[in-house]
């Protein structure tokens, strides 16, 4: 299919971003700064609902004078809005959020333009946290494949890991009815018994259900090959048990001899094209102490904002996390989460996510009644 | 005196009859962590099984004989000291309660001064006269034609409470007494402070009538002890949500009859004739702010018979009413979490406002997003409100969409206010009834019912007894 590249003055803007990010990113807040304000101004001639969303905050386009007057938008415009500059070209994927009772799944649309710069961003990202040391022999997903879930853009990050990292040797272990952990543990028998460093990769509430499953029906210990690595990415979402970070990393070390740092976490959104790695992996290979939290790709800013203000907090003061991504050049690429956590130095942490309508006392909570009367 | 910098003691919180030995120290409950610190006696089958034969002794001995007059003096006298401002465990317990919950003491005090002052012995009498036909067949044979009849209570009650509505759980340590029956009652985790103070001042007013109470803590849920508790118990009084009421009724004999109180949802209604009214915007204000809005009655809408402009303008009058009531009884404190929830709220009214979405009419916030007033037009959709001094106001042509919208869940309707206009109508208070609504009342008065109010519509004195009759 021949697809038709970004034309005008935004195209200018994503070559630049694509140059800046192969080039290990911008250098400081004043580099970041030249890419962000054109690429902000063009996308708004583009997608006018940003713009429209920014005057409502207070924040006038025309008046932004550095990245942190972008104004981010909140999430839930994913799941309303068709958000996609056309001069970028014709959207060929559309990866989608995870939905709930009340409300569509957000979708991120993708041009081809687009996706080149996730991969760009995927590789450039990986490249400093997850393959310091270089590549591996194959990536094994706990998930299934791109093809079969067409949605997820992890699976589609896991893909292309595979195919920088791995040349090409990636295997998706989701059979027919379901996870297969038989297969998954069978193929990783035989690349350690062959001495195949891999990467493990998936949903860390799917690691988690690895584990209970293998102490319940064993091998309880299936060492990895040396240089092996763990990548999990997404947090728990209700399925298994929730562990804590440290406990997660022993689990993991127990079943699989993996040593804490070789175990990342990652944090991605499908509204984003760049993901955030916890850098111990990185600290490691250069001989220094890893610490808690995501660390942000130069190409990336992430702010904490006050909820009730929107007005930056403090480091350590605990607020709603707003992440702006330049490799998400013809989307808009500045978004507000409803993920809470704080910033440290040159890092963030989650620590949790804003509470929903739920019921208190004993009153019934109105999502879980308006939905339902919705539904009848 | 704790050293300085050593954490305050715990607030202990279970009660038990006299000659209940302490067998072991108490211990916080797990997953608790609110402050002030609150611990317990922990409970197994054995302590329970102990406990219940010692209320069913001290029933024996000083309840069962009394009058009900007599019990309804006492637990008058007990609500009268907990509206006195200057009563210590009224005082402690404001202070505690507002440190647990996070609301303002004022607020705190609030809704205990309404559950306190429709605890007063006519009050009781009044409820046991509407519900118990005759109520004087508690205290004796009662003559009826052919027959006589004689009303007993359960042997033992076992009351699980939920939720966090300050002032809440002595109503079933009141219904209980007053149908003359012992009762072991289970505090919340949120607000477990208050009913052992209140036990602890019904044991000065009448140490005989305290040692039919016993008020205990443990995690909902815990199959050992609610276990033995239903096995002594023959009345189950249980609040909470659907779940966890579900999982209890699972467990619960069939010999065990039971009042089930799960979480419900209120409204308000606005008539067309009523829009202007003066005293409208502060009395849906104060249904807003009555308990938090966390109690079954408080309104999760406000359904205005009008245009966009009647809700508009009454939304400014919501929201500066909602001021008002603030600058009395602040509100309560909230976490980053509940003021982040908010934000995603308003993020997604703007986000369909910008979508083009009509039925978005406007948002107000108070400071740190302590109260919020939305205005909108149709049948509620979501995103649905928080609760929490929110005011959610939709602008219906016809109130009967309304009470036809609300009438999908009748199992899960509680109290409705309804602004009819001079007049009132009967025609909505009937179509309120067949929907499922258990109490209606004008604006202003959602969260005050009074022990006359059939609770989820049921005559719960009236359920708790069983009745004997001999023919002749």
């Amino acid at each position: 299919m021949v697809t038709r590249g970004p034309t005008g003055a935004l195209a200018g803007q994503i070559q630049r971003v694509r140059d800046a990010i192969a080039s290990g990113g911008p250098a400081d807040d004043a580099a970041f700064d030249a890419l962000a304000l054109p690429l902000y101004r063009a996308l708004l001639e583009e997608i006018p609902a940003w713009g429209r969303l920014a005057r409502a905050r207070g924040l006038p386009p025309e008046a932004a004078s550095s990245w942190r007057d972008v104004a981010p938008i909140p999430t839930d415009a994913f799941r309303r809005l068709d958000l996609h500059a056309p001069s970028a070209g014709e959207v060929v994927r559309t990866f989608e959020t995870s939905g709930t009772t009340s409300s569509q799944p957000g979708r991120a649309l993708f041009d081809a333009s687009a996706l080149a710069l996730m991969d760009l961003a995927i590789d450039a990202g990986a490249r400093i946290h997850l393959f310091p040391d270089g590549p591996v022999g194959r990536v094994h997903v706990l998930g299934p494949s791109p093809q079969a879930a067409p949605g997820k853009v992890m699976l589609q990050g896991m893909r292309r890991l595979g195919e920088s990292f791995a040349g090409g040797r990636v295997v998706f272990h989701v059979g027919p009815g379901g996870l297969d952990f038989p297969a998954l543990l069978g193929a990783l028998e035989v690349d350690t018994r062959e001495g195949v460093p891999v990467l493990l990769a998936g949903a860390s509430g799917t690691f988690v259900q690895l584990a209970d499953w293998m102490g319940a029906q064993g091998p309880s210990r299936l060492p990895l090959a040396p240089r092996s690595r763990l990548l999990d990415a997404g947090g728990h979402k209700g399925q298994g048990r929730e562990l804590s970070r440290a406990e997660f990393r022993a689990l993991m070390g127990e079943r699989f001899q993996l040593p804490p740092q070789r175990c990342v976490n990652l944090l991605g959104m499908t509204e984003l094209s760049s993901q955030f790695y916890e850098d111990s992996l990185a600290a490691a290979h250069a001989g220094v102490q890893g610490r808690e939290g995501f660390v942000n790709p130069p190409w990336t800013r992430t702010r904490v904002l006050d909820p009730d203000t929107l007005a930056e907090v403090p480091d350590g003061v605990p607020g709603l996390l707003a992440h702006l991504d330049l490799a998400s050049a013809t989307r808009p690429f500045a978004v507000l989460t409803t993920d809470l956590g704080v910033r440290e130095g040159d890092r963030f942490r989650v620590t949790g996510r804003a509470r929903g309508a739920e019921a208190r006392g004993c009153s019934i909570g109105a999502e879980a009644w308006t939905d339902a009367a919705a539904r009848r | 005196m704790p050293p300085p910098g050593a954490d305050p003691p715990a607030i202990r919180v279970d009660r038990a009859p006299r000659g209940i030995p302490d067998e072991a120290d108490p211990v916080r409950l797990p997953g608790d962590e609110a402050t002030p610190a609150v611990a317990a006696h922990p409970l197994d089958p054995r302590r329970v099984g102990r406990i219940a034969a010692a209320l069913r002794d001290a029933a024996d001995r000083g309840l069962r004989g009394r009058p009900v007059a007599g019990i309804a003096a006492v637990l008058d006298r007990v609500s009268r000291r907990w509206l006195d401002l200057a009563e210590p465990a009224r005082r402690a317990t404001v202070a505690d309660v507002a440190a647990r919950l996070g609301w303002s003491e004022a607020s705190v005090g609030w809704s205990l001064d309404r559950e306190m002052e429709t605890s007063l012995g006519a009050d009781l009498l009044g409820a046991l006269d509407e519900d118990l036909s005759p109520a004087a067949a508690l205290d004796g044979w009662v003559e009826a034609g052919d027959r006589r009849r004689r009303a007993l209570g359960p042997g033992l009650v076992a009351g699980v409470c939920s939720g966090n509505v300050p002032g809440l759980p002595h109503l079933t340590v009141m219904r209980s007494l007053l149908v003359k029956a012992p009762v072991l009652v289970k505090v919340s985790r949120d607000e477990p402070v208050m009913l052992g103070r209140y036990v602890d001042t019904l044991r000065e007013e009448d140490p005989e009538l305290a040692d039919c109470v016993a008020v205990q803590a443990w995690r909902g849920g815990d199959r050992e002890v609610e276990g033995a508790l239903l096995e002594e118990a023959d009345f189950l009084v249980a609040y909470g949500g659907r779940e966890a009421l579900e999982d209890l009724a699972r467990r619960t004999p069939p010999r065990v009859r039971a009042l089930w109180h799960g979480h419900r949802a209120g409204a308000c209604l606005v008539a067309r004739e009523a829009v202007g009214d003066p005293g409208l915007a502060l009395a849906l204000a104060e249904d807003a702010c009555a308990h938090e809005q966390e109690a079954c009655l408080c309104p999760a809408w406000v359904f205005v018979e009008g245009g966009g402009a009647d809700v508009s303008r009454l939304a400014e009058g919501v929201d500066a009413a909602l001021a008002e009531i603030g600058r009395e009884r602040p509100p309560p404190r909230r976490s980053t979490s509940d003021v982040a929830a908010r934000r995603a709220f308003l993020d997604r009214l703007l986000v369909e406002e910008i979508a083009g979405s009509e039925a978005i009419l406007g948002t107000r916030a108070g400071p740190g997003l302590s109260h919020l007033v939305v205005a909108r037009r149709g049948l509620p959709a979501p995103p649905a409100a928080p609760r929490g001094r929110v005011v959610d106001l939709h602008a219906v042509p016809r109130l009967e969409e309304a009470v036809a919208w609300l009438g999908r869940r009748p199992s899960e309707l509680q109290g409705v206010a309804l602004a009819a206009g001079p007049g009132g109508s009967p025609a909505l208070a009937e179509a309120l009834a067949r929907a499922g609504v258990t109490r209606i009342c004008p604006p202003g008065r959602m969260g005050v019912p009074d022990m006359r109010w059939r609770h989820d519509g049921r005559p719960c004195l009236g359920d708790m007894v069983r009745w004997c009759e001999e023919v002749r």
